[in-house]
């Protein structure tokens, strides 16, 4: 049994007017049955109002099943008795990083979430020593939050979730307001975690490129799950997925587009290496003098 | 028409220990109907800059001109500046805050004082331009998608009538097509009413597809400022400062060095399918196919 169970998973958005009648119901999430492994890494990609946001925060109780049911680690999220067990489980981290960090300096604000579950002072320091070392930001812990860049804040705002040592992380869009180092940063971060920690990860994020390193890529769509398998089997249906408003990454683009034209390429060419494998051969027939390829 | 700098300098904090400049000596000139991608790291003075081109900061030395005049001489007529260059805020959904849609885009002309058939008028053209169709407009800003939201506040500066439209991460947080949708209309202003663009961007990819001229800032200073093929071929001066070139000048890149002779200007998936099926052209390896 997976960590992150949903089973036939509803959620409706229901508007009411001054005298409480409902006016407008609006299905966010429609029948999502999911089934998430421990320590997998798995991207959630959608276009905007797909229910990616609504789903996150139906994982630690930010919002309750309209229907059918949300497990965590076994645990229903109906169950109030759970509820702060469930956080502790499965911790989220939001887009805007500057709406996370309330302490006045770095240390402060990773050992917010420990006080807060009552965690003794000694086993507090030490949580934040130990997340603060895994995202890489000890050299900042005496450093004031609002001097940081937008990769190392939202870097400090994992290690936050860290010290309350959860089993699963989930980023709604983390990297959506970082400049291309900041989002390389904190990928890299989430890469680590889950290699090194074994933290299961639930990335969400507009990126395409942000995906391609995942186990596995889930896509929704009208708030169903419509595409479900590693990156290259997602990524080799680069029609079907710019029906659902998405894109590819530009190598997987260049690959489909050359392959379309008529050359021998795979399908799901994720990463530059791949395409280079392929294309130099092909390069190296027509120019044999000049190309060389890798490793030549 | 035109917008020029001539030694633009911000200071933060002048005369105290904590003096930094966010920007430093920066010159240079837009002439009118480019399309200029700026780009640098966050931090880099991109947003110090841009304030500075309607007036909302004012340089610490140096001069700005706006068609010729020199905004911060006396008397100069500032309001006005301001509805001749609009600035789309980042996140700019956050300041809508009239109950309907139209409303909320007749903000602004209301306020540059014209007369209410005017303003309407020109709240119906700006929300076309931004083609939201007409079943939204009487709906509370609020009730609507992201990419929608983000349309009806670009439409409340369209509405203005700017010469120059600068816009700050418009496509921050949207989805691909979203994204897409956005950066088409703009370009479709650009071309079709010879709107000066100013965009502000941290997707290398975006910027080498639309703009004509990329202005990259780093440390409050101006390191480059050319046609964005020239700028991508410096792709590892760029990274050196936090930016990268797009995937495609990458490969491209490779190729070369793999000794492929293919150009090293290449900055879009458009032209890099061209510019392989045409070097595999003459074997036939790809005729009658393409």
């Amino acid at each position: 049994m997976g960590i992150i169970r949903a089973s036939k998973l509803i959620y409706d958005y229901i508007r009411r007017d001054e005298e409480d009648h409902v006016e407008e119901v609006s299905r966010a999430i429609d029948e999502l049955t999911l089934d998430i492994r421990k320590g997998d890494f798995v991207a959630v990609l959608g276009h905007n109002g797909s229910g990616k946001s609504t789903f996150a925060k139906q994982l630690n109780g930010i919002l309750l099943p309209t229907d059918g049911t949300v497990w965590i680690s076994g645990m229903d999220t109906r169950d109030d008795s759970h509820i702060w067990d469930i956080r502790k489980t499965a911790g989220m981290v939001f887009q805007n990083p500057d709406n996370q960090i309330i302490g006045n300096i770095v240390e402060e604000d990773v050992g917010f979430g420990p006080e807060n579950l009552g965690v003794p002072t000694d086993e507090i320091w030490k949580r934040v020593d130990e997340s603060l070392e895994a995202v890489g930001m000890t050299a900042y812990r005496l450093k004031s939050p609002n001097k940081l860049s937008g990769g190392q804040k939202q870097r400090v705002a994992i290690a936050g979730i860290m010290a309350m040592k959860p089993e699963c992380i989930i980023l709604d869009e983390p990297t959506a307001m970082l400049d291309p180092n900041g989002r390389r940063e904190v990928i890299a971060t989430l890469h680590e975690l889950n290699r090194r920690e074994h933290i299961t990860v639930l990335l969400i994020t507009h990126y395409m490129e942000e995906a391609i390193d995942a186990d596995r890529v889930i896509v929704m769509d009208d708030g169903r799950l419509v595409m479900d398998g590693t990156p290259r089997e997602v990524f080799s249906r680069v029609k079907e997925l710019k029906a659902y408003r998405l894109d590819v990454p530009q190598v997987t683009e260049l690959a489909w587009e050359l392959k379309q034209a008529g050359l021998e390429l795979s399908d799901g060419i994720l990463t530059m290496d791949e395409l280079m494998k392929q294309l130099l051969p092909v390069m190296k027939k027509r120019f044999p003098e000049q190309v060389r390829l890798e490793g030549e | 028409m035109s917008i020029r700098a001539e030694h633009l300098n911000y200071i933060y904090g002048a005369g105290t220990v904590y003096e930094q400049y966010a920007l430093r000596d920066v010159n240079f000139e837009i002439e009118d109907g480019q399309f200029i991608g700026l780009i640098g790291h966050t931090g880099s003075g991109k947003s110090t800059l841009i304030q500075h081109l309607n007036g909302l900061l004012r340089a610490s030395s140096g001069a700005l001109y706006y068609n010729g005049e020199n905004i911060y001489q006396d008397g100069y007529d500032m309001k006005a500046l301001r509805s001749k260059v609009g600035l789309v805020f980042q996140y700019p959904e956050h300041q809508l805050f009239e109950v309907d849609v139209f409303s909320d885009v007749c903000f602004g002309p209301k306020n540059q004082g014209l007369g209410k058939e005017e303003v309407e008028e020109r709240a119906r053209e700006a929300l076309k331009q931004v083609g939201l169709e007409e079943r939204f407009w009487e709906q509370s800003p609020f009730e609507l998608s992201g990419g929608q939201k983000r349309r009806v506040a670009i439409a409340g500066v369209l509405a203005m009538r700017p010469e120059v439209l600068i816009l700050d991460e418009p496509t921050a947080g949207l989805d691909p097509r979203g994204r897409d949708e956005i950066l088409d209309e703009i370009a479709q202003l650009h071309r079709e009413r010879h709107m000066t663009i100013i965009l502000v961007s941290h997707s290398m990819e975006d910027v080498a597809r639309y703009a004509d001229r990329i202005m990259v800032m780093n440390h409050g200073e101006k390191v480059f400022d050319a046609s964005p093929k020239e700028v991508f071929r410096h792709y590892r001066e760029l990274e050196k400062i936090g930016l990268a070139a797009p995937q495609i000048t990458y490969i491209v890149h490779n190729l070369r060095e793999h000794g492929v002779p293919i150009a090293d200007d290449i900055t879009t998936v458009e032209e890099a399918k061209h510019a392989i099926l045409a070097l595999l052209e003459p074997e036939g390896r790809t005729s009658g196919q393409v």
